[in-house]
């Protein structure tokens, strides 16, 4: 026992003091490959820098879009049918009436339903006398941590359900204009600079009827109709809470390797030599639930994969806990274990068989998503972005070998890999509303992982997947 | 001041400045290239564990935290990039019969055995002992691993670990017997 611990400190002591010559050549032959490392390095961040520019450049022509391209002059109260506006209206005079009885006349539904009908009136559209007038209502004060700031443009295209309110000094400019009041408003405030007639929530203003029916006016508090009027822009503009989108997304699927220990840098380099990416596919369907106009959260179900071709000089044999041999076709993605079944390929412990071979790998993922989403609307168009995480679960694994004489397809059979990891996802797209309740979109994707989908291996694989996708949203 | 050279080294290798990187080179080869030597079963794979090693230094010096030195990391990735090569080559590996290498030689004892070999014919003998031993040894007595850890290392059983680190010193004190009985008939002789 003394005698074997004396080699072990002799040892020791001998080779912490040794030291040998490497060849001349070394350094030569090591100066010739840091010349094409550093190339390599050059051209992957230059990768990076294009992938980034493209993403800038996508939200840069969104936003462009947004605040450039689409008009902003149009912010008409309704845009709904003939029906729906009398029901809106119709329910929001009943609300004002149960909210705001003191001071006013309670507007009868009988009064109401004129309105619609003098709205339904053709309002010239080109008149350019109308130009920048707006009118800016507020809600009554106790309303006002839920009201927004309204402004009704009088150069859009006057819908049959847009309310008009006017100011009798500009009587000349509505006198060509079918409106619903002709109201008498007195020291309201005009702002010339802005055009906009302020009506604070005190005055009250005569809505004279006579354009209906020339024999009634009836005199109402002018929080009251505003109210009527904001409410039912408000009921009407309430968003549908719920959509259900059904995708599609085509596009490329790659690993993203990372040398475990910082020491298996050849490994990592013989993996991205020998592995080439192919495209997939992920398709799937997504509840969503809008918490506000902008806002929403969601989750979902779908199906994806990682398709990936290479090639293998040579396959070599390894027992495994059966003591039962198998040849091992190593991948980032795991280690492929062929069946030694006696057939083509007859394995012991320690062979190694040179056969050039065609592998095509294909995992497949059922991946539950869950995300939040920004949007903004602009007339039918809807931009957004999205971002969340994914939990991602293989249910298959399946390899396809081509050798030089026979042809190997194995399925659930390799090594190596966890049954779940866990990844994000980003997006920013446009959708466009076809229907009331149905909108098409188109979102350029990428989900990436956080986890590896690999263990107990020299080198992590991080899937990835950059593709467009594209499909419909209910809303209900 | 010495410190300051490591630490301007290291920022010229980080910013992939060549002189730097052949300073480092120059600096560390020579021990560098005699842990390659003695992880490698032969000369040319000591000599392409070193290249690759070099590589992996200059790549991920970045990731050199200074905790300790510079020259036990750089001596680490060597010694890692050799058990790396010895795990894919060890399934080409002839299996080793141990008697080809060894009698029993259990009831061997003699007493100063050591004292009487000479510090590089000790590194020719562990040099020679078979790849599966000579790794577990190495890392053993060289690199302070346990048995459990070089099990980790090289993907083989505790069990295994131990009986390989056995048989490597058994072989390496039959070896310095036989040198010994040799030294000391030559020395005879001579005296006659």
């Amino acid at each position: 026992m003394d005698d074997n611990k004396d080699i072990e400190k002799v040892s020791k002591s001998v080779f912490d003091d040794h030291s040998m010559e490497p060849p001349a050549s070394a350094w030569s032959k090591l100066e010739g490959d840091l010349n094409k490392k550093q190339a390599v390095v050059f051209q992957r961040k230059a990768n990076n820098f294009k992938l980034l520019s493209l993403v800038l450049s996508l939200f840069l022509c969104c936003f462009v879009t947004c605040h450039y391209l689409v008009p902003t002059t149009t912010l008409p109260l309704h845009s709904t049918t003939q029906k729906s506006t009398e029901k809106n209206i119709l329910r929001s005079v009943q609300i004002a009436n149960q909210h705001f009885p003191i001071n006013s006349n309670p507007i009868s539904t009988e009064t109401t339903n004129p309105i619609t009908k003098i709205a339904s009136t053709t309002i010239p559209t080109n008149s350019s006398n109308y130009k920048n007038k707006s009118v800016v209502a507020n809600l009554h004060p106790s309303q006002k941590k839920k009201s927004t700031r309204k402004t009704i443009d009088l150069t859009t295209p006057i819908s049959d359900s847009n309310i008009i309110l006017t100011n009798n000094e500009n009587a000349n400019e509505t006198s060509n204009v079918s409106t619903l009041f002709e109201s008498t408003i007195n020291a309201i405030p005009t702002s010339e600079e802005n055009n906009e007639i302020n009506i604070s929530t005190d005055n009250q203003f005569t809505a004279n009827s006579t354009s209906i029916s020339n024999t009634e006016s009836d005199s109402i508090s002018i929080d009251t109709v505003m109210q009527a009027i904001l409410v039912a822009e408000v009921n009407h503009a309430e968003h549908p809470r719920y959509s259900l989108s059904l995708y599609f997304a085509q596009g490329i699927s790659m690993d993203y390797l990372k040398d475990k220990s910082n020491n298996h840098f050849n490994e990592v380099v013989m993996y991205k030599d020998r592995e080439k990416p192919e495209y997939s596919f992920i398709a799937g369907i997504n509840m969503q639930y809008a918490l506000n106009k902008n806002w929403s959260v969601g989750g979902g179900i779908s199906y994806s994969s990682l398709v990936k071709s290479m090639q293998l000089p040579f396959l070599y044999s390894e027992a495994n806990g059966e003591n039962q041999f198998h040849f091992m076709y190593p991948t980032s993605s795991g280690v492929i274990e062929l069946p030694n079944d006696g057939g083509h390929l007859q394995a012991k412990e320690g062979d190694t068989l040179f056969e050039n071979s065609n592998c095509r790998q294909v995992i497949r993922f059922l991946n539950i998503p869950t995300q939040i989403r920004y949007q903004f609307s602009k007339n039918k168009f809807t931009f957004y972005a999205n971002t969340g995480l994914t939990a991602n679960f293989i249910i298959q694994e399946k390899a396809k070998i081509a050798m030089q004489t026979s042809e190997i397809t194995v399925t659930n059979k390799v090594k190596g890999l966890k049954k779940v990891n866990f990844g994000y996802q980003l997006g920013i797209g446009v959708s466009f509303a076809l229907k009331k309740h149905l909108d098409i979109y188109l979102e350029p994707t990428l989900r990436g992982s956080l986890s590896s989908i690999t263990k107990n291996m020299a080198v992590n694989s991080y899937p990835h997947f950059l593709g467009l996708s594209t499909g419909f949203t209910f809303k209900f | 001041m010495a410190e300051e050279n490591i630490d301007n080294l290291i920022k010229g290798c980080i910013a992939w400045d060549r002189s730097s990187q052949n300073a480092l080179y120059k600096k560390f080869s020579d021990k560098m290239f005699a842990v390659c030597y003695e992880y490698s079963s032969s000369r040319e794979e000591a000599e392409d564990t070193f290249h690759e090693g070099f590589m992996k230094v200059f790549d991920n010096i970045s990731n050199f935290s200074k905790a300790g030195s510079l020259e036990g990391w750089i001596r680490r990735i060597m010694v890692n990039t050799a058990i790396e090569k010895y795990r894919k080559n060890s399934r080409l590996f002839a299996v080793v019969n141990i008697d080809d290498h060894l009698e029993s030689i259990h009831n061997y004892y003699e007493e100063d055995i050591l004292s009487q070999i000479e510090a590089n014919e000790l590194m020719k003998l562990i040099h020679q002992l078979p790849p599966a031993y000579k790794m577990v040894f190495n890392l053993y007595v060289f690199e302070g691993l346990k048995h459990k850890e070089i099990a980790i290392q090289l993907d083989i059983n505790i069990g295994t670990s131990k009986s390989n680190l056995f048989e490597a010193k058994s072989i390496l004190k039959k070896k310095i017997l036989k040198l010994n009985e040799i030294s000391t008939i030559s020395e005879q002789q001579h005296g006659r």
